[in-house]
């Protein structure tokens, strides 16, 4: 079981080592905080980042590129209608001669300010409705969460088409239905969170130093839980352009004047035969930003997650 | 001929920062009937060593040295041209002639199955007999551990037993086809105090009446002192001191293992005594020390533990430990 | 698991009460009615024979009373822009047609959607699972509409593969119930993925291993039944999501289901087609959700005996 080993058997070999001599307790890893740590993570997730870089410039294109175009999203040209892709009409024209890269453009800023509003609107009322939930707990909790579940059970869209019918098809309506509906995950989100984080000893103790009820609430439990949050916000913004896409493709949603990127596609739908191209480019459009907000909630989810990290 | 005879065996397992070597050059032997007790602390690589010889482990983890021969077959996965080969060889030992009792009745039985379902299932895989033989064997088994009226626990679902009635379960399951070794571990570590002490009841009667061999992973001393004929002692990946129980309990030659005797309370000891607990954490088996790994924690350390791993200096047949203070140099 | 069922059918029928109430007084609150007085087709006497026909002359919650008793009785009025024709009877000639292709799709979504799971989960090849988590990434993400019309425009247009209108042959229903039924595959795949991927790392496949039992075997019999709990409990969402998914994929395909109707009384404010519609597919979602869940209460003995 020996080994050939070089090493001489010299008497200094066997003195008593000192303790200064021994590594007690070696550090793993150097200590980060966690959110530099998260974007760390999140810096890693090639998807992610695209998808991060990609919003970006979607957003910036909705808000500059409409000013600065010499088109305008309702200028017709007849002159020059249904025309292909040139430097003139970067994306083509429709067939009223309207610049459809502009109308794109145009209409990100209406899907995307539909996108973030409603979740803005939705981790509102489900931050309130969830946090009141699960920190009063017991009955209010039940009665509370078997509303939820109520509302759950039936698809959504119903109801967001109830809603669309009584205050009309416009713009504001649409945020109201959207929202109106669609909290409910975040309430179920912040609720378990709530409920789990109550738990916790850091809760117990800001009860016993006294601090107020909401304050509890808010500062504690709301911050400590922030990671899921954004998650499931995240994830809400692409939920909410479908919805008012699907609708407005349809016919049902936003119409015109104002142009979503579902009414780009209902209005290019009928040339689908004809003029393939120009029902790609809202398509392609929307795809892109769905698809880009998804990894970013995918990568945020995994980045937030503090299990994530260190030895695993 | 010894049942089983492990020699040098080496586990790894990888992950993300490089590779743990939880098995280090571990070298076991046991006879037929012989009860082995393995100590160590969790990370110590005792349950690593088992699931090694199982072939068990883990997908990120590979034995990458050493050769194992039970029951006069090697079994060692390099004997095998390829992990299938290894798989269809083992598949025929698993459960048959060589079984285990697991840590945690309640994580190891599957929830959604029949008692019977999972009862009769190596008898099916092993022996040629109709799913109504194995039925009848079942209930013998149930009978056999102490669990009362099989007749009508036997169509039950795991939920629907205490913690110490499953762990019953779980070892019927491994005494189902008269295995000649069975590998028990931990088994009395998840159950309660009172539970512990009829489980070990239990596998004590059933040594005395099989001729199984049994290996008993444990931290516990006290299981050690009721059921094993010998003890090795595990740390950091490597087996440091061997004996007869009487040799470890009385005689104890590595720091560790004298460590591990003071943090037990004997009762008839003077009250006045106190525990003594070792102070600091196992290696990092990430990146292994060459030396001894329990110099960080020995008080008697050397300027060589941190060098060198020490041979093995035998004190009889039976026992062996792995020190530099017990060479000649060294101040007594 | 009979209480548990019982619980389940009164909270379904709680649910449908809620719904059919908010669904009728959403409709009493839209300003004006069908029969406007800004259409001046109408004299105000024929518009007042119309309002005492629909029963809209009554106090609302009588009218209320009057509605929630004809639609336990099935009896939803007769449609508004399609004169002389009752909503129950347009429900039942349309349903067929919805039912089919519904049912097609559910068929490939599960089979798809479990075997791809499975896969991706069992894999060692690292390509393989990374193709199949991508394609469910997408499918996912993007919504089924805009789906159907890539499909629509390269294998309806420019291949010329399929056809793209209505449902006459199987080789119609191609196109519609794939665009259908992309979304709900890409979840089962991930559900299934990670579901396989859990249960495989439990301590019980460790013991049916450590049983003899072959890897094939340890896979049906230990690590299925587990893992498709969640799937079997995805089957009511996921008929919420084909209901809802054929309003528009009907209407791109031009076939005449429940989806399609549903679409164009919205379009043409045939109130009573709605509230008819509305509560039929509520009804229909809500019974799935109960039939899911009692399979998946079926298959785990822990709800099954009642505790």
């Amino acid at each position: 079981m020996s080994n050939i080993n070089d090493l001489k058997l010299t008497d200094d070999l066997f003195e008593k080592l000192d303790d200064s001599e021994k590594n007690a307790e070696f550090i793993a890893m150097e200590s980060k905080t966690f959110m530099r740590d998260s974007w760390n993570r999140f810096k890693k997730n090639k998807l992610a980042l695209f998808g991060l870089i990609f919003v970006t410039l979607m957003i910036l294109f909705a808000i500059f590129a409409p000013m600065f175009s010499k088109y305008s999203y309702e200028m017709q040209d007849l002159q020059n209608r249904n025309a292909l892709p040139s430097l003139e009409h970067l994306f083509g024209t429709d067939k009223l001669g309207r610049d459809i890269f502009v109308r794109v453009m145009y209409g990100a800023r209406i899907s995307l300010a539909i996108g973030f509003a409603s979740a803005a609107i939705n981790m509102v009322i489900g931050i309130i409705y969830g946090g009141i939930s699960g920190y009063v707990g017991g009955r209010v909790d039940m009665i509370m969460m078997r509303t939820v579940d109520v509302i759950y059970s039936v698809p959504g869209l119903l109801y967001v088409i109830l809603i669309l019918m009584v205050f009309g098809n416009n713009l504001t309506s649409m945020l109201i239905a959207i929202s109106i509906t669609s909290w409910v995950n975040m309430a179920r989100q912040v609720r378990t969170q709530v409920m789990s984080l109550k738990e916790t000893e850091f809760a117990m103790a800001a009860k016993v130093i006294g601090a107020s009820h909401s304050r509890i609430l808010l500062k504690h439990l709301i911050i400590n839980a922030i990671g899921p949050i954004i998650v499931t916000l995240t994830m809400m913004v692409p939920q909410a352009i479908f919805t008012e896409s699907f609708l407005s493709f349809l016919g049902i949603g936003i119409s015109q004047p104002q142009s979503s990127w579902g009414v780009l596609c209902s209005e290019a739908r009928g040339l689908i035969h004809t003029y393939p191209i120009q029902i790609i480019w809202p398509v392609a459009a929307m795809c892109l930003t769905i698809l880009s907000l998804n990894f970013i909630g995918d990568g945020l989810g995994e980045a937030l997650d503090p299990n994530n990290g260190g030895m695993n | 001929m010894a049942l089983l005879e492990i020699k040098n065996l080496t586990t790894s397992f990888k992950i993300e920062q490089g590779s743990v070597q939880a098995v280090r050059d571990v070298s076991i032997s046991l006879e037929q009937g012989e009860v082995l007790g393995i100590v160590g602390e969790s990370g110590s690589g005792k349950s690593q060593t088992m699931f090694s010889l199982m072939g068990l482990l883990a997908d990120n983890g590979k034995v990458t040295d050493g050769t194992i021969i039970f029951d006069g077959q090697d079994i060692s996965p390099k004997n095998f041209k390829n992990k299938h080969e290894y798989d269809k060889a083992m598949r025929k030992i698993r459960g048959n002639t060589m079984s285990m009792i697991f840590q945690d009745p309640m994580t190891f039985l599957n929830q959604v199955l029949k008692i019977e379902t999972q009862l009769i299932e190596p008898l099916m895989n092993h022996k040629k007999i109709t799913k109504k033989e194995a039925r009848l064997k079942a209930l013998e088994l149930m009978r056999k551990v102490g669990i009362p009226s099989p007749e009508k626990r036997i169509d039950q679902y795991p939920f629907e037993f205490s913690g110490g009635m499953r762990q019953r379960i779980i070892i019927a399951i491994a005494l189902a086809c008269n295995p000649k070794l069975i590998i028990a571990d931990e088994p009395t570590t998840a159950l309660d105090v009172t539970i512990q002490a009829q489980v070990l009841e239990l596998i004590d009667s059933l040594r005395e009446e099989s001729s199984s061999s049994i290996i008993m992973i444990t931290h516990d001393l006290g299981v050690v002192a009721k059921l094993c004929d010998r003890v090795a002692i595990m740390y950091g990946g490597k087996i440091v001191e061997t004996g007869t129980d009487q040799e470890i309990f009385y005689d104890p030659k590595h720091p560790y293992t004298k460590g591990l005797l003071n943090c037990v309370a004997n009762p008839e000891d003077d009250v006045e005594e106190e525990l003594h607990p070792i102070p600091g954490s196992p290696p990092d088996l990430l990146d292994p020390p060459i030396g001894c790994p329990f110099v960080d924690r020995c008080e008697r350390a050397m300027r060589i533990c941190k060098l060198k791993m020490p041979d093995v200096t035998e004190f009889s047949s039976t026992h062996q430990c792995r020190c530099w203070l017990n060479h000649e140099k060294a101040v007594k | 698991m009979f209480k548990y069922t019982i619980k389940r059918i009164l909270v379904g029928i709680l649910t449908m009460f809620i719904l059919s109430t908010i669904t009728f007084f959403m409709m009493k609150i839209i300003p004006g009615n069908p029969f406007s007085q800004d259409n001046k087709v109408l004299t105000p006497k024929t518009y007042e024979a119309l309002e005492a026909k629909y029963g809209l002359d009554k106090p609302v919650v009588e009218q209320y009373f009057i509605y929630l008793n004809n639609a336990i009785r099935g009896d939803f009025g007769e449609s508004i822009s399609k004169t002389g024709q009752q909503v129950i009877d347009i429900v039942i000639r349309r349903a067929p047609v919805t039912a089919r292709l519904g049912s097609v799709a559910f068929v490939i979504a599960l089979t798809v959607g479990v075997t791809l799971g499975i896969i991706s989960a069992l894999t060692k090849k690292r390509w393989v699972n990374s193709l199949i988590t991508t394609f469910a990434t997408i499918g996912v993400s993007i919504p089924s509409f805009l789906l159907a019309i890539l499909a629509m425009i390269l294998f309806g247009v420019m291949l010329g593969w399929f056809p793209l209108v209505g449902l006459k042959t199987p080789l119609h229903y191609v196109l519609p119930a794939i665009a259908l039924a992309l979304n709900p595959i890409s979840m089962i795949t991930r559900l299934t993925r990670s579901s396989l991927r859990d249960v495989m790392s439990k301590d019980y496949i460790v013991l049916a291993k450590s049983k003899g039992t072959s890897e094939l075997w340890v896979i049906i019999k230990h690590g299925l039944k587990n893992a498709l709990l969640p799937v079997v409990t995805y089957c009511g969402p996921m008929f919420a999501f084909l209901v809802t998914g054929s309003f528009v994929i009907e209407s791109l395909f031009s076939v005449p289901g429940l989806g399609m109707e549903f679409t164009s009384s919205v379009i043409n404010r045939d109130y009573t087609l709605i509230m008819g519609l509305t509560l039929f597919l509520g009804a229909i979602v809500i019974i799935m959700n109960i039939v899911s869940d009692i399979a998946a209460a079926m298959i785990d003995p822990r709800i099954k005996l009642g505790k």
